[in-house]
């Protein structure tokens, strides 16, 4: 009873500091099938990324007391620790004498109904990879039956940070071996099945967090973004901007989900001019490192704000290839202009081929669109759009090479150019 | 709310009014799709099959061996699994196609089944997933999927064929026609007039434990048969051990159990030894709880009192939901009864064989009935009949019509003789005295029963039988493999006492120990004749226990830590294995090799090894001593 009575003070007491320190958002395999929530026992297994995991971990249960398998070590540190971790429902785990004492422990905790939190990897993993997992809990799983269920968490602890945790789908290990007494093989291909599972639900992450990140409607950090959208949008009363091939009701303009927008580039204003034409989304322009020059802080933090995407294209940069993935991924519009700089002479250049790696990585489509100044007037334009479509469908493969990703740009350039010689038709 | 009386009576008399073949009493059964046929757990889910699922099964089962193998007329086909639902749809399923089902009793020796098969000229076996060395082909029944047209007419096969029990290892087949099995189950009207706990439902449910496996007569007849025909549900263990047992029957709310003896009386063993661990005053405190119930239950109250009031003992035992257990299949102790009863559970005895079924059971609600040792009276399908010799003699329609011995058909005489001693009192209620073949004339020219004196016996061994050895009462007391000379010497010791205490008469002169089986592993029972054929073979070895000096092995077990010794060798290269060696520290296994290692050693003893935080338990040594505890 005392023991019950302190664990919940100290949980009652140290929630504010969780609250501030530890800002959780999650997401779930199947919310109807395993959320916050869980009625009866359960063995959660977790990736171990930081220290502060079992404090998230006690938090993640509302009204339900968890147990932890801690290591010898915490007991060891201090006393008090020790008595500490023992009162908020650590089950000590003694790595260094080998000994298994705390499986009849756990699994005394589990026929009563509790839940009991497992890090398999034994230890925190400081390099971001999931290490190998120990089978303790699906020896204790097949014993019980109770479901195991697999939780990545991102380790992104900080007071101005947000932890990502994905809740996994309940794995009951009777499902895949109904043996009494399985065999070696079984509980360490069983034990690998969920650490795969783990890994999976790692990279979804990532998945969810771009979708989280490029597609909220409202959200405080796009502030000067969407003031920047206002304004330029504005510029439309003192534009003449018309567009061409827009489609039914515009819809060519007002794309749902990912998109890469291919351009032709002659003036410093084209970002502008296509974002004042998708005003109604976000979009990322990829810029060249030359815009961002040292000298301008102010200016590199708008720019960045603004939706630019520095690109080094002297170098292999993996970071901006990453960042324009994520946005892609998250459903977010990419601006490219494949030239890779401005021809003001408007002669449409040589089409690097990066544009259609990111649109194989990502399955989003390509729009080639024709940017056509009318005249020296820099404010007299007009759009011509072209129809989106996925690598996939403009090469037919799964998987393409580099001679189908030139193909498809060249596919690309000769739209835009076509666009050209309609454009000077008309003229 | 299901109307039980209405739904009895109309099942018998559907019954009563059919043809009486096997396919009319699947029809009946299987009436109701949406009942639950059965359950099992997987720990913490409870997976249920419903009628109809069962029903669709068969139907695929039948459809599937009537297509793929169209030369299968009229013949037996084996049912090499386990008790199981899938047991169950193969049963029904091999009737259902025109053919005949052969229930092996797969704890056999497999050259006695391949005998037995090859009588009934057997050809296919249904099995699922496991495979045995049957000298048959085997098919598994998860590739008969094919569903039947709606409008196939499937011709039904009405005759069935078992093999008696595990205890004399004969070359007995007994066989079954639809209509013998109905006679049987249409006594369901007599049990539950004179006993209505039977049809007692806990939370709207009535569910049996199938602890005894379904090709024995007893889990054939008495669970599947009688319950199935009102739709009940069976509920299948994932293991046989204890702990998973009171698990099960706790969390289904199993509310009949049947079993044999050997459950009970381990049952008993258990229980009081649990209660002695804890301390004299506590033992004292359990006998005069256990007298008190017995008293208030002889003075005509409910036994449920008896449950309530004993709450801490039954709810670590079976819980609140058992009304109605049987035993049958060998004699019950009358301590064993008494203590059961007494704790709110109501033990019944029964009496059958394979040979002609289930054919009486107690039905008495009166505790002294109870737990008299009696077993009731004949069920109305049968008589009864006692002979000049005393031997029990069994007419009916519900026994066997043919027997087959050693290839031979035996075509059964109008009286079954049982070769039981058996008598009767006065208000009909008949009791076995003993096998015939093994009353033994006393010094005094007295007919003695070696089950009588057995049943005054509590002897804490494997097995131990009386018999008549060299004309002289003979004790024959079967000893674990592993058990220490320390352990012997005690027993040898506690059974002197008793036999003391025995009046001289019938109290065995010859003691014998023996490490060797006094039968077959699954026997429910020694068979006297069959454990003098054994010792005529010198398949069984008996040693002197004064020989034995019980202070030469104050250590290790030697043979628990050869055993070990063997089992670790599977796991790692060193060698030779060091007794001292720590399995994971000297041996180079990991936590992994250990947890298969723990599952060996379980499997291997028949223990359940706790994971201990001395260093030394991890030692072959240790983990010897740790066996050692746990088999005493």
């Amino acid at each position: 009873m005392i023991s019950w009575i302190l664990y919940w003070f100290m949980r009652v007491t140290a929630f504010p500091l969780y609250w501030i320190y530890i800002k959780r958002r999650t997401y779930y395999e199947d919310k109807k099938d395993t959320n916050t929530h869980i009625k009866g026992p359960a063995i959660v297994v977790l990736n171990h990324r930081s220290l502060k995991d079992l404090m998230l971990v006690i938090f993640m249960f509302p009204f339900r007391k968890v147990y932890c398998q801690m290591s010898e070590a915490v007991y060891t540190t201090n006393k008090y620790l020790g008595w500490i971790m023992k009162t908020i429902g650590g089950v000590r785990v003694d790595r260094k004498n080998n000994e298994l004492s705390f499986m009849d422990k756990s699994e005394e905790l589990l026929e009563k109904g509790k839940i009991l939190v497992v890090f398999p990897e034994s230890k925190v993993s400081t390099d971001g990879q999931i290490k190998k997992f120990a089978p303790s809990y699906v020896v204790l799983a097949q014993k019980t039956g109770v479901p195991i269920i697999p939780i990545y968490g991102d380790g992104n602890y900080g007071l101005f940070k947000r932890v990502h945790v994905t809740i996994g789908k309940k794995i009951f290990i009777y499902d895949h071996c109904e043996d009494v007494y399985p065999t070696k093989a079984q509980i360490d291909s069983l034990n690998k099945m969920v650490r795969r599972k783990v890994m999976v639900m790692g990279q979804e992450q990532q998945h969810l967090k771009n979708v989280d990140q490029y597609q909220k409607t409202f959200a405080l950090r796009y502030f000067l973004k969407d003031l920047g959208r206002l304004i330029v949008y504005s510029f439309n009363l003192g534009f003449r901007l018309k567009l061409v091939n827009a489609g039914e009701k515009k819809n060519k303009i007002k794309p749902k989900g990912g998109l890469i927008i291919v351009a032709n580039h002659t003036r410093f204003i084209d970002p502008l001019v296509l974002i004042m034409a998708y005003w109604r989304r976000r979009v990322y322009c990829l810029t060249g490192e030359a815009v961002f020059q040292k000298k301008y802080p102010v200016r590199n933090f708008l720019l960045k704000e603004l939706g630019c995407i520095r690109i080094d294209r002297n170098a292999n940069d993996q970071d901006a290839i990453n960042n324009c993935i994520n946005v892609l991924d998250g459903g977010g519009v990419l601006l490219v202009f494949p030239n890779g700089r401005i021809h003001r002479d408007q002669t449409i250049d040589d089409y690097k081929s990066g544009a259609a790696l990111l649109a194989s990585r990502t399955g989003v489509p390509m729009q080639p669109i024709y940017i056509h100044n009318q005249s020296k007037k820099w404010n007299k334009v007009k759009l011509y759009l072209g129809e989106p479509k996925t690598v996939k469908e403009l090469c037919d493969k799964e998987y393409p090479s580099v001679e189908d990703l030139n193909s498809v740009m060249d596919n690309m350039f000769t739209q835009i150019a076509s666009f050209k010689d309609e454009a000077e038709k008309e003229k | 709310m299901e109307n039980i009386r209405l739904l009895v009576k109309t099942r018998y008399e559907a019954l009563k009014n059919s043809a009486k073949d096997f396919e009319a009493f699947f029809n009946i059964s299987f009436s109701d799709d949406s009942k639950i046929i059965s359950e099992k757990n997987d720990g913490y889910r409870i997976f249920k099959t419903t009628y109809g699922d069962s029903k669709k099964r068969v139907r695929q089962i039948a459809y599937s061996l009537n297509k793929d193998y169209p030369d299968l007329k009229d013949q037996y086909i084996g049912i090499a699994i386990d008790s199981s639902q899938e047991w169950i749809d193969a049963y029904w399923g091999i009737l259902a196609s025109g053919n005949k089902p052969y229930l092996i009793n797969h704890r056999y020796p497999i050259e006695l089944t391949n005998k037995i098969l090859s009588r009934l000229e057997v050809k296919y076996c249904l099995r699922y997933k496991q495979s045995f060395s049957y000298q048959t082909e085997q098919i598994d029944i998860r590739t008969l999927t094919e569903d039947a047209p709606e409008d196939y007419v499937f011709t039904w096969a009405n005759e069935i064929a078992l093999s008696t029990s595990a205890t004399t290892l004969k070359e007995k087949i007994v066989f079954y026609k639809g209509q013998e099995l109905a006679e049987n189950v249409l006594n369901a009207d007599y049990l539950l007039n004179h006993n209505s706990r039977a049809k007692k439902h806990y939370k709207g449910s009535l569910k049996l434990l199938v602890f005894i496996p379904l090709y024995h007569i007893f889990g054939l007849v008495a669970i599947m048969t009688w319950f199935s025909l009102f739709s009940r549900t069976f509920v299948f263990l994932r293991d046989y051990s204890a702990k998973t047992i009171l698990k099960t029957v706790k969390k289904h709310g199993v509310t009949h159990i049947f079993a044999v003896p050997l459950f009970w009386h381990t049952l008993d063993k258990e229980l009081r030894k649990t209660v002695s661990k804890m301390g004299k005053r506590t033992e004292k405190t359990f006998n005069n709880a256990v007298a008190m119930t017995s008293k208030l239950q002889k003075n005509g109250n409910n036994i449920d009192y008896s449950r309530n009031l004993l709450k801490k003992i039954t709810n670590q035992l079976f819980g609140p939901s058992v009304y109605f257990c049987i035993t049958g299949g060998s004699y019950i102790k009358e301590d064993t009864l008494k203590l059961i009863n007494a704790l709110g559970y109501p033990l019944l005895n029964g009496y059958g064989m394979t040979e002609v079924s289930i054919t009486s059971v107690v039905l008495s609600n009166r505790f002294s009935d109870r737990v008299s040792g009696s077993i009731g009276k004949p069920l109305p399908s049968v008589e009864y009949k006692i002979a000049e010799d005393g031997e029990l003699l069994i007419r009916g329609a519900s026994i066997s019509h043919k027997l087959m011995i050693n290839g031979e058909i035996v075509e059964p005489k109008e009286w079954f003789s049982t070769n039981d001693i058996a008598r009767v009192d006065e208000d009909g209620n008949y009791y076995i005295l003993g096998r015939k073949d093994d009353i033994f004339i006393g010094e005094n020219g007295e007919n003695i029963s070696p089950d009588d004196i057995e049943k005054n016996l509590q002897i804490n061994a494997a097995r131990y039988c009386v018999f008549e050895y060299n004309d002289k009462l003979t004790l024959a007391i079967q000893v674990s493999k592993y058990a220490s000379n320390e352990e012997i010497t005690s027993i040898y010791k506690d059974v002197k006492a008793q036999l003391d205490k025995l009046d001289s008469s019938s109290r065995p002169t010859h003691l014998l120990f023996t490490r060797d089986d006094l039968a077959n592993a699954n026997a429910i029972k020694v068979s006297r004749q069959g454990l003098k054929r054994l010792i005529e073979n010198n398949e069984v070895s008996f040693f002197d226990v004064d020989s034995l000096d019980s202070n030469a092995d104050l250590g290790i077990n030697q043979a628990i830590l050869d055993k070990l010794i063997s089992i670790v060798e599977e796991f790692t290269s060193v060698r030779p294995i060091d007794p001292k060696a720590h399995f994971m520290v000297d041996l180079g296994c990991s936590s992994l090799d250990y947890f298969t290692l723990v599952s060996r050693i379980n499997t291997e003893f028949g223990v359940s090894m706790p994971y201990s935080d001395q260093y030394d338990n991890y030692t072959v040594q240790g983990m010897a001593k740790v066996v050692e505890e746990l088999l005493a």
